[in-house]
């Protein structure tokens, strides 16, 4: 893909923090390498939003959208193809981004005396692991939504001749602000789900406990929803009503 | 259910397009008769780029229908549509192979030997990204990817534009090779009448988004003792 140059140039420049960094050791402390190495990973939302529009903008800007709107598929083809792109990118990026948090953590020796603490060996390593997968995917999942409601807005946008930019803008705002009320209603009327418990540890007086945190279902499956109607109604704009 | 390589009938119904407040198409109500080489013949504004983007499936009509052996467009339509647009629309960053493959995967109809033949006929080297290559070279390009399928509708909007002279007999002798009239529907937008009148079996001058005048292109040279550009120039001078 056309974007190829651009993903290997961000993956360089995370290579290069990463090695910067650890060029710091011995100068800086440990805990200040290991917090300042995060700080300019704020950028992969902002990647995220800027690939997702990029995603289909180009194909207007460089006419290609005459050849994608001409292909004999439906268009959840070309929209699922394109998140999957997306898809793709969010998990190269964090995964060496998380990589990259490994090694400086590991080689400051952060890690270290974390793992060396008296009261890490109390936690249970399945807990950790399970942990690590539910947070890791949620922030998969909520880079995703971000970047299928910025397709949304953007694809939203074309429909108008002018203002697009503020078009698309507004339509993402609204977005947000529906997907919030979604999740308002939907602890009301799917109030009837059976919630789901996280367990949520910790170590008191040298034990290790833990305690149940009761996440709602009602609001996820209302949010499920409203995103699988943005998914399908982006369909509908790419198949039936926007032009090239 | 059809074969996709039948021949198919285009028709308009009452069509309307418009861009503001300027008329596009209006209200054009005809049908494009199957297994010939339609003429869409026009000035610059005439509304022939845009009768074509109906068809395709790229532009949606205000009011009225436009049909394609009765199905409005649709990805069932656009399997049967092969469409060359005036514009560079292509992938800069594949090379003539990789473009090739992709939008062969798309269509069942795509002859993998009528491609070679045409590649090697046009003069192309498909290890070139189409990025690289000339105005005229891609020109090529685009008339091998439309005219390596036995699609029931082939769409060339103004397939010679920006194309030096010998280039032009070369697209315009691999257009009339590669026709076959028994399951094939050529609709070929032009202002430049002289270099292919003779390529038509019908034509139709548009005018505003109106029918000018249409006909069978020898009878409309018999009846009124013209030839297409001459009635071109009565029409639109």
């Amino acid at each position: 893909m056309g974007h190829r140059g651009e993903s290997a140039l961000i993956a360089g420049a995370i290579v290069v923090w990463i090695i910067f960094l650890l060029s710091r050791i011995g100068i800086w402390r440990p805990d200040v390498i290991t917090g300042v190495y995060w700080l300019p990973m704020g950028f992969l939302p902002l990647w995220v939003l800027w690939t997702s529009v990029q995603l289909y903008r180009q194909e207007w800007r460089e006419n290609t959208s005459y050849l994608m709107l001409s292909l004999p598929v439906r268009a959840r083809v070309i929209t699922s193809a394109k998140l999957a792109v997306l898809v793709t990118g969010i998990v190269g990026f964090t995964l060496l981004i998380l990589a990259g948090g490994w090694i400086v953590a590991a080689r400051t020796g952060f890690l270290g005396s974390i793992v060396r603490h008296p009261e890490f060996a109390k936690v249970p390593t399945e807990w950790i692991i399970k942990m690590s997968l539910f947070g890791y995917g949620g922030l998969v999942v909520g880079l995703v939504v971000l970047g299928l409601i910025s397709q949304f807005a953007y694809l939203f946008s074309r429909l108008f001749t002018r203002f697009q930019g503020l078009v698309m803008v507004w339509t993402w705002i609204l977005m947000i602000w529906l997907l919030g009320v979604a999740a308002d209603l939907g602890s009301v009327i799917f109030g009837w789900l059976p919630d789901f418990y996280l367990r949520s540890l910790t170590i008191f007086f040298d034990t290790p406990e833990f305690s149940l945190v009761r996440v709602e279902s009602g609001p996820i499956v209302a949010v499920a929803l409203l995103l699988i109607g943005i998914y399908s109604l982006l369909n509908v704009l790419l198949e039936q009503v926007v032009e090239v | 259910m059809k074969a996709v390589n039948s021949v198919a009938t285009v028709v308009f119904d009452r069509v309307t397009k418009g861009f503001g407040r300027l008329r596009a198409i209006d209200e054009l109500s005809f049908t494009i008769r199957e297994g010939t080489i339609l003429g869409l013949l026009g000035p610059n504004g005439a509304g022939k780029s845009t009768m074509l983007k109906l068809v395709a499936g790229l532009y949606r009509p205000d009011s009225g229908r436009v049909t394609i052996d009765g199905d409005q467009p649709s990805p069932k339509t656009k399997a049967k549509v092969a469409y060359l647009p005036e514009i560079d629309y292509l992938y800069g960053w594949m090379t003539v192979r990789q473009i090739m493959e992709y939008v062969s995967a798309f269509y069942p109809d795509w002859d993998d030997a009528r491609a070679a033949e045409m590649l090697k006929f046009m003069g192309l080297d498909p290890a070139t990204k189409v990025g690289r290559l000339s105005k005229g070279m891609r020109a090529r390009l685009k008339i091998v990817l439309a005219m390596s399928r036995s699609a029931p509708v082939v769409l060339l909007d103004e397939p010679l534009s920006g194309i030096d002279p010998t280039s032009r007999s070369r697209v315009l002798r691999a257009i009339v090779s590669e026709f076959r009239s028994d399951s094939q529907t050529v609709v070929m937008s032009t202002h430049d009448v002289v270099e292919s009148e003779a390529l038509f079996d019908e034509v139709l001058f548009l005018k505003q988004g109106r029918v000018a005048l249409s006909g069978e292109a020898d009878k409309l040279r018999e009846e009124r003792g013209k030839s297409i550009q001459e009635l071109f120039e009565e029409v639109f001078g």
